[in-house]
């Protein structure tokens, strides 16, 4: 699985420096070369205490969340008109909202793990709805739909194993399929336009349009097999926005070509059958369900990326897991696979 | 029902994988789409976005005569292009800029107006000021609006460094750079190039980022003329004066190297500067180049073909006596044919030297309108020269049959059953200066109808530093006459000169052959009024003539020789310096001054036809001369010596004192020559000498 990973870690790593070398941004793939390291740590740390031992500190955790998410409303700085980090030193910054997602797969695994039945009644869900509405609401007022979109798989992905009723599941969608139409309904047209801009200006400085037409230009421009290294001209030519951080799937595409992109999803479909494997071998449902969590977490910031990059899915500042350039979303992901391993490491435990 | 609670439910599992599936599938579909089915499109997109082109600039070639003194360059310069559509306050836009560019402010509103109200605020560009100076430069670029609506382009100007020297051959450009005169229209498209494209691809903020060639375009040819600069120079100036000497309003000279066709001035009067890019009607008419453009009435000077054919075909030989008639030749059913000077029997060679109307008809009667029709064509009248310029006339030459009818269906005219007696004297038939050098040419090239050009040569420059020879397409020239009936011509011709119509084309220390003409003007409406074209054609040295000169000037109150010869005269003595021929004849060479010429001895060949107005005064008439006596220039050519064995320093003495021309090769004593000793030397040919250093 660590394998896997660091594959993946690698052709991201080449494919920022690809799309940085030329540009201001240039250090980039040092930096995350950085922030593989750290992650690597983190994971090692996570996987050396037992999750037993985290899931019985996790009304902490939720606490030490809720209070980060809500000083990242208070002291955070102001980037590209949202609030999402907290300064630390040396010009670093913390993202409270990828804490939250760790924190999550934490709550919901135990929630689900101490219940004793294997059916949800309605008062389970309430109690979950809010345990994980709450941080979700602090991130969303940051705003940051992306963040706040990513808990949502988590606790569908739980709850759905842990029980959810067929009856409930229908009524559920059967409300959302009545609300969401109703709401987008009596919206007018730049309303919704408007929705999407105010739920997440950062991800839209130039139109979210021509994000999406510069994306689909330079994944086509790739062909079967791509321009190559640093030859992509979508992305050497800074038409390509965000080219190391959200849109690297889209640079990547370019470069590699459809060939590369199969041989990408093949290395994320491996990584997530470990995954589930290491859900299937969970000695309790505890670790199964922080796995699935973290399976889910992963699965979902995947599909949403790619799907933004060809223009399946609207652009969301969903980062790539393990490719995007950035800190705070390798952490996350390192520990959360982390998570997975200390599952792993106990799977012949008591 | 329960649950399994310890375990991962596999059939939900199987429905979580079955959606992500879907979801996967559905994505790397649409990857699928966009990259393999989509990617030309795609591509091309890409490519849209980020390559743009960019003219490279070709500068047009370059003009230099054979010396290679440049008639026309090309400077690099830069013009001032305003975008209308990105001006937006024109008051404040037209004052900013006239003050810049030193233009009137008005008058820049005004423009932009107009344009901003033909084109809407579409698109359009306007040409503020052509070839701004670099301090305009500077300028322009510290306006703080400069970048937006301005743009500074490349462009480039035409110099004409000679200015109104060989303006007719070289020519003129327009504004928008395409030649509309002389070579430069001929060969525009040569001379123009082709301007190449460079692509530059650009990153999302414009700035270029790599830029390279993609069709490097084609430079302009560089096109070295045949015209030699000083003669073209004294040639423009001998014809200016000559024509107001003459009173004449119009004239053209050509001067010619009768062996290659090779063209070494060609020059019409008035003249313009070739600067002038937007000339007014007047000035433009200037632009016509008569010597290649207006054909007209050669008169006499025709009498030289005449005279050939009845040499060549045998009918006549140059001592062959024809009845003159006294000047009044009376043949019933046609008009009379008149002379000035009236004679009694001359031979064929003083019909030529006494330029005899009735003389030339007489032997073109002999010979029948067939003949001298062929001869005609022989001489390349009524047929293009195919010289590089453009608008040539073939002349005009009437076709022998009747009832062909031109493009139009109008049936044209054609030879009447006189026609053939006017036409031996150059009535009925018309040929432009340029097409009687060719026809001069043949007497003074042995007999060859040559190609006349300008080109020497057409040379395209390459990027990687070859240079690539454009072709020039010469016809080879065609016999046309005998070498033998060539050089008896070119000895009648010197006698025209020495004792007959051209006394005034004496050029001092050399042999010169020539012959006057003149035709009286017909006017729609006036008939014949009491203006001539009088022209001169000659050739210098007899013997091995080395140039010929046809000089044209028309319009002209005086008749025969008097206006053209000296105009001649002035530009062979010239030429024949400049191209180094040796002297051939010192008697004829008095303090650098030929021989004075008698008034009396300017004789008219062309008797007045019916005037409209007054009746010339007529000259009183000159003691018939006489007959002259048959000399060795009615012999083939002279005998070739035996020059074997010989050192070089006693061959040339040898040869110069036998005045036969000899071209030695190598070094040492004559080893070889051709023709051999003994033989006859062809006319106008040359002895070759082989030298070689004894073993």
């Amino acid at each position: 699985m660590l394998l896997i990973a660091l594959a993946i870690c690698s052709l991201g790593i080449l494919q920022i420096y690809s799309a940085t070398h030329a540009t201001a941004f240039r250090s980039a793939w040092m930096k995350q070369c950085v922030w593989l390291a750290c992650g690597l740590f983190l994971m090692w740390i996570l996987a050396r205490v037992d999750y037993h031992n985290l899931l019985s500190q996790v009304p902490i955790l939720y606490g030490i969340t809720l209070a980060f998410l809500a000083l990242t409303l208070v002291v955070g700085s102001y980037v590209w008109g949202s609030k999402r980090w907290i300064p630390l030193f040396y010009g670093l910054r913390f993202q409270p909202s990828e804490l939250g997602k760790l924190v999550i797969v934490l709550l919901v695994a135990r929630y689900l793990s101490e219940m004793r039945s294997d059916r949800l009644d309605w008062r389970d869900l309430l109690k979950l709805g809010i345990a994980v509405g709450i941080p979700a609401g602090l991130v969303l007022a940051e705003p940051d739909l992306g963040t706040t979109l990513t808990y949502i798989p988590i606790l569908a992905v739980g709850i759905f194993f842990g029980g959810f009723r067929w009856q409930h599941a229908l009524m559920v969608l059967l409300a959302a399929a009545v609300l969401l139409p109703a709401g987008w309904v009596l919206l007018k047209d730049y309303q919704r336009a408007r929705l999407v801009t105010f739920l997440d200006p950062m991800r839209d400085p130039m139109g979210a349009g021509y994000q999406v037409i510069q994306s689909k230009i330079a994944v086509g421009a790739g062909g079967m097999w791509g321009e190559g290294v640093a030859r992509g001209s979508q992305t050497q030519l800074r038409f390509l926005p965000a080219a190391h951080t959200d849109f690297v799937i889209s640079a990547f595409a370019e470069e590699h070509g459809f060939v590369g992109i199969l041989v990408l999803f093949a290395l994320y479909f491996l990584l997530l059958m470990q995954i589930v494997q290491n859900a299937q071998k969970a000695p309790d449902r505890a670790g199964m369900f922080i796995c699935m969590g973290v399976g889910s977490l992963l699965l979902f910031h995947l599909l949403v990326n790619a799907g933004m990059a060809v223009g399946r899915m609207p652009v969301t500042g969903i980062p790539l897991p393990l490719m995007s350039y950035g800190g705070s979303s390798m952490m996350s992901v390192f520990a959360m696979l982390g998570l997975v391993n200390n599952v792993r490491l106990r799977r012949f435990g008591s | 029902m329960r649950f399994p609670v310890e375990k991962l439910s596999e059939r939900r599992l199987r429905i979580v994988a079955g959606v992500v599936l879907l979801w996967a599938i559905v994505i790397a579909g649409r990857f699928y789409q966009l990259q393999v089915t989509q990617h030309a499109g795609l591509k091309a997109a890409a490519d849209a976005q980020q390559q743009h082109n960019l003219p490279i600039r070709v500068l047009r070639g370059e003009i230099c005569d054979r010396t290679g003194q440049i008639f026309a360059i090309s400077i690099p310069t830069w013009s001032a292009v305003v975008y209308p559509q990105k001006v937006k306050n024109p008051e404040f836009f037209a004052s900013q800029i006239a003050e810049t560019l030193h233009l009137n402010a008005e008058e820049v509103q005004a423009r932009l107006d107009e344009l901003q109200a033909r084109t809407g605020k579409g698109r359009g560009y306007l040409l503020l000021k052509r070839h701004i100076s670099q301090q305009e430069i500077t300028d322009l670029k510290r306006l703080p609006f400069g970048a937006n609506a301005i743009s500074i382009e490349p462009d480039a100007r035409r110099e004409y460094p000679n200015n109104r020297v060989g303006a007719h051959v070289v020519g003129s450009i327009d504004s928008d750079g395409d030649g509309n005169s002389g070579l430069e229209q001929k060969l525009n498209t040569e001379l123009k190039g082709r301007p190449g494209k460079m692509r530059v691809l650009r990153d999302s903020l414009l700035d270029p980022y790599v830029t390279w060639i993609s069709d490097p375009g084609e430079q302009g040819a560089n096109v070295t003329l045949t015209i030699q600069n000083v003669i073209q120079h004294v040639a423009e100036r001998a014809l200016e004066d000559g024509i107001r000497e003459a009173s004449a309003e119009r004239g053209s000279v050509v001067v010619m190297d009768p062996s290659s066709g090779e063209i070494l001035a060609l020059a019409n009067y008035p003249d313009f500067d070739p600067a002038v890019e937007k000339p007014s009607p007047a000035e433009f008419a200037k632009r016509l180049n008569a010597a290649v453009q207006a054909p007209c009435e050669p008169g006499s000077v025709m009498k030289m073909i005449t005279v050939s054919m009845g040499i060549e075909t045998g009918k006549f030989t140059p001592e062959s006596l024809i009845y003159c008639e006294n000047g009044h030749f009376n043949r019933p059913g046609r008009k009379p044919i008149h002379d000035v000077h009236p004679n009694g029997t001359l031979d064929v060679a003083g019909v030529l030297i006494k330029s005899s109307n009735i003389g030339v008809a007489k032997i073109s009667i002999a010979s029948g309108p067939e003949l001298l029709y062929s001869y005609l064509k022989k001489f390349g009248i009524g047929d293009k020269t195919h010289v590089e310029l453009p608008g040539e006339t073939g002349g005009i030459l009437w076709p022998l049959d009747c009832g062909a009818k031109n493009s139009r269906g109008e049936p044209m005219p054609c030879w009447s059953s006189s026609s053939h007696e006017y036409i031996a004297f150059g009535h009925e038939v018309g040929a432009t200066a340029l097409q009687l050098a060719r026809a001069v040419s043949v007497i003074a090239n042995g007999g060859m109808l040559v190609s006349p050009h300008l080109i020497m040569k057409s040379e395209r420059p390459h990027a990687d530093g070859t240079v690539e020879q454009l072709p020039l397409n010469l016809a080879p020239p065609v016999r046309a006459l005998e070498a033998q009936t060539a050089m008896t011509m070119r000895h009648i011709m010197q006698r025209v000169v020495l004792e007959g119509t051209g006394k005034r084309a004496k050029v001092a220390g050399y042999t010169v052959g020539g012959k006057t003409g003149s035709a009286q003007i017909f006017l729609k409406g006036k008939g014949w009024i009491n203006r001539h074209n009088s022209s001169f054609i000659g050739f210098a040295p007899v013997n091995n003539p080395r140039i010929v000169v046809v000089v044209t000037l028309n319009n002209t109150p005086q008749q025969g020789g008097i206006a053209s010869a000296p105009v001649f005269s002035k530009i062979a003595e010239t030429a024949l310096r400049v191209l180094q021929v040796p002297k051939d004849d010192p008697d004829n060479d008095i303090h650098g001054m030929p021989a004075p010429v008698k008034e009396e001895d300017d004789q008219l060949e062309e008797p007045p036809r019916k005037l409209a107005g007054k009746k010339p005064e007529e000259k009183p008439k000159p003691a018939p001369e006489p007959a002259p006596e048959p000399g060795p220039y009615l012999l083939s050519g002279p005998r070739v010596p035996d020059f074997r064995g010989k050192a070089m320093v006693a061959v040339m003495r040898e040869s110069a004192s036998l005045g036969l021309p000899v071209e030695i090769v190598g070094s040492g004593v004559a080893h070889e020559q051709s023709p051999p000793p003994g033989e006859l030397l062809p006319v106008g040919g040359r002895i070759h000498v082989q030298f070689a250093r004894p073993q």
